[in-house]
């Protein structure tokens, strides 16, 4: 899986006769009378610059033709939707979820501020979402426009950060400031502006290091050295090291607090079938991993094309497979207190589900119960319902947040509400 | 692949000239009063009153058959309309004072109405529609809008829409004051599309049996 909702990606044109020609190059290939299979040269920077808008299509295959990413609705769903939708949502006996907030188009990373606001970054919408609680009611205020795909956003000594494709923002002291906040500092921009898998999800470390990843700007290929991997940053100074290489479209992680390492979830590339290959989750346990892109995919399946001779045994296997297109994203360890006691540093799962697929799955949160080491992992589905039918969905799960009373805060980006899983016994 | 109702129902309608900027004032006056009277339709919610103008059992000039198209298209349009991404004076003039709600119940409602039953148009230039067919081939209009033209999600129907409004669309994308959903795909085909090209699909497209 991969590119999301919507698409609305602002790419500037001009890619026009370069997409003609290849719509014209496709059909000598297709069977005459058939319609022809979408094809794209992405291995070039032409490309990776200004992707046509439908990039996401380049490898289309005659057994998956004509599966792209569903259209956003076109309004975030209204209170009485969102009652009528989370009727259909499953969860282990004792739990109960809720409305949070509404009204948060494209909800996507989650963070809270020391005085109780949740910052919400979002994907196409270009906005960032202050919800605060007034008089019991939680009010949503949209206190950054325009930002070119700001779905990763964490906080921390005061301040919000914001990672737009290509730069972290710093805003100071913006809880006191939600009405007018301050102007961005630039605290770290050495990364390239390629929009496709260039939205990204920001993850602090006790060190006050922040986890970034960048994906490669299209599904499959041999990537550009700039992305690809995940690199942790020093925001103060700037100072920056490649932890992960061989890493597609990671849109979600987490430090594990019982070993301090990074853990984190990567959507598997497209258009090989609907049942593979498996997406994953990873734990980096020596900086400079490699976890195999494009030469292997889900620890054991070469790629068809772009193995180029080297063998799977020569990467990092992830974790567990969390299975084709089910398009994991935000994940967050479990260190609350007021879930029971065997949930204690289990990992939840966002997964916003499929597009590259007949029938979707994911849709839904999974539970990961694993050992420090990666050993022994145990997978079940937490929360489901989203998904109606063959391919429509009422809602898709994209970032988890445990708050600070313990429950699970999760973000919508369809049907642009946030959600709250309480343990009520 | 069905929807297509079996109820008969008359041929559209076509109203030209200064019927037309009658009928515009009459919808916008039908839009404000629509909003205060308490008279409601059996079906249609209030809001859609101001629709029906022109989007009725009758066609106003220039005005598509909206009813079955799915509630997630319904309501991208007007969505885009009210935030002027969209052009058209009417209809940004009749989405400027709706609110979520309208555009919600107006999504479910004309999604929940049978397809026009109309019969095409008889084609008298086979050419054209040969033309037309092998451009919807080649631009793999079937792999969005399904291979009967009848519409997936938010990609609508359109077959047997008037082909006037067919070209119209097509160039609307084409010179991008039409916005696309879904991945920009409308924006991206046609991108690429000649005059002669957009004049052949409208025509297969109004006139598929």
């Amino acid at each position: 899986m991969t590119a999301s909702n919507g698409l609305r990606l602002r790419i500037a044109r001009g890619t026009r006769g370069m997409a003609a020609a290849l719509v014209a190059a496709g059909l000598l290939t297709g069977t005459a009378g058939a319609q022809a299979l979408k094809q794209y040269d992405s291995s070039g920077k032409a490309f990776w610059k200004n992707p046509p808008p439908d990039w996401f299509l380049g490898d289309e295959t005659s057994a998956q033709k004509g599966l792209a990413p569903p259209a956003n609705p076109a309004l975030p769903a209204s209170d009485e939707e969102l009652a009528e939708n989370l009727k259909a949502v499953k969860l282990p006996p004792g739990f109960t979820i809720s409305v949070y907030a509404s009204g948060v188009p494209e909800a996507r990373q989650m963070a809270f501020g020391d005085k109780g606001t949740l910052f919400v970054g979002s994907f196409g919408a270009t906005n960032v979402y202050a919800i605060v609680d007034q008089g019991g009611k939680k009010v949503v205020k949209t206190i950054l426009k325009g930002l070119n795909m700001p779905t990763g956003v964490a906080f921390r000594d005061g301040a919000l950060y914001v990672v737009a494709i290509d730069k972290i923002f710093r805003y100071d002291n913006i809880e006191a400031n939600l009405d007018k906040p301050p102007e961005p500092v630039v605290v770290y921009d050495d990364m390239p502006s390629y929009v496709a898998h260039g939205w990204k999800y920001l993850t602090f470390d006790k060190d006050g290091w922040v986890y970034v990843p960048l994906g490669p700007p299209f599904n499959i290929g041999n990537p550009p050295s700039s992305v690809s991997q995940v690199r942790r940053v020093d925001l103060k100074t700037g100072a920056a090291e490649i932890v992960a290489l061989g890493v597609r479209n990671s849109v979600g992680g987490d430090i594990d607090p019982r070993t301090g390492r990074y853990w984190f979830t990567e959507n598997a590339r497209d258009w090989m079938s609907d049942d593979i290959p498996s997406d994953k989750l990873n734990m980096i346990s020596k900086v400079v991993e490699h976890f195999g892109y494009p030469y292997c995919h889900q620890g054991d399946m070469p790629d068809p094309k772009f193995a180029q001779g080297r063998t799977c045994a020569e990467f990092t296997p992830p974790v567990a497979k969390l299975g084709a297109h089910v398009a994991p994203l935000g994940m967050k360890f479990y260190t609350g207190s007021s879930f029971p006691a065997e949930y204690k540093n289990n990992i939840f799962i966002a997964e916003h589900g499929s597009w590259n697929r007949h029938k979707y799955q994911g849709g839904r949160i999974e539970r990961v119960i694993v050992d420090p080491d990666g050993k022994n992992a145990k997978m079940e589905t937490f929360a489901s319902g989203w998904l109606k039918g063959d391919r429509d969905y009422t809602g898709r799960p994209a970032d988890i947040l445990v708050a600070p009373d313990g429950a699970l805060l999760v973000a919508d980006d369809w049907a642009g509400a946030i959600y709250r899983i309480a343990y009520t016994k | 692949m069905s929807g297509v109702s079996p109820r008969a129902r008359k041929p559209a309608r076509r109203i030209s000239g200064p019927a037309r900027a009658a009928l515009a004032v009459v919808t916008l006056l039908a839009c404000t009063s629509a909003r205060t009277t308490s008279a409601r339709a059996a079906e249609a919610p209030e809001v859609a009153q101001a629709c029906l103008a022109c989007h009725g059992e009758a066609l106003a000039e220039g005005a598509p058959p909206i009813a079955g198209h799915s509630s997630n298209y319904i309501q991208l349009q007007l969505v885009f309309f009210r935030a002027g991404r969209r052009k058209n004076e009417i209809m940004q003039g009749v989405a400027e004072g709706l609110s979520d709600n309208d555009i919600r119940a107006l999504g479910k409602y004309f999604a929940s109405l049978p397809v026009p039953d109309v019969k095409p148009p008889a084609d008298t230039q086979a050419d054209l529609t040969k033309a037309g067919e092998a451009a919807a081939l080649q631009h793999r209009c079937a792999a969005c809008h399904g291979d009967t033209y009848l519409g997936i999600q938010a990609a609508p129907r359109v077959a047997r829409l008037p082909e006037a409004y067919l070209a119209k669309a097509l160039g609307d994308y084409r010179t991008g004051t039409r916005p696309s959903s879904g991945g920009a795909a409308m924006t991206e085909v046609a991108g690429s599309l000649s005059d002669a090209d957009i004049k052949a699909l409208a025509h297969y497209l109004a006139v598929l049996p």
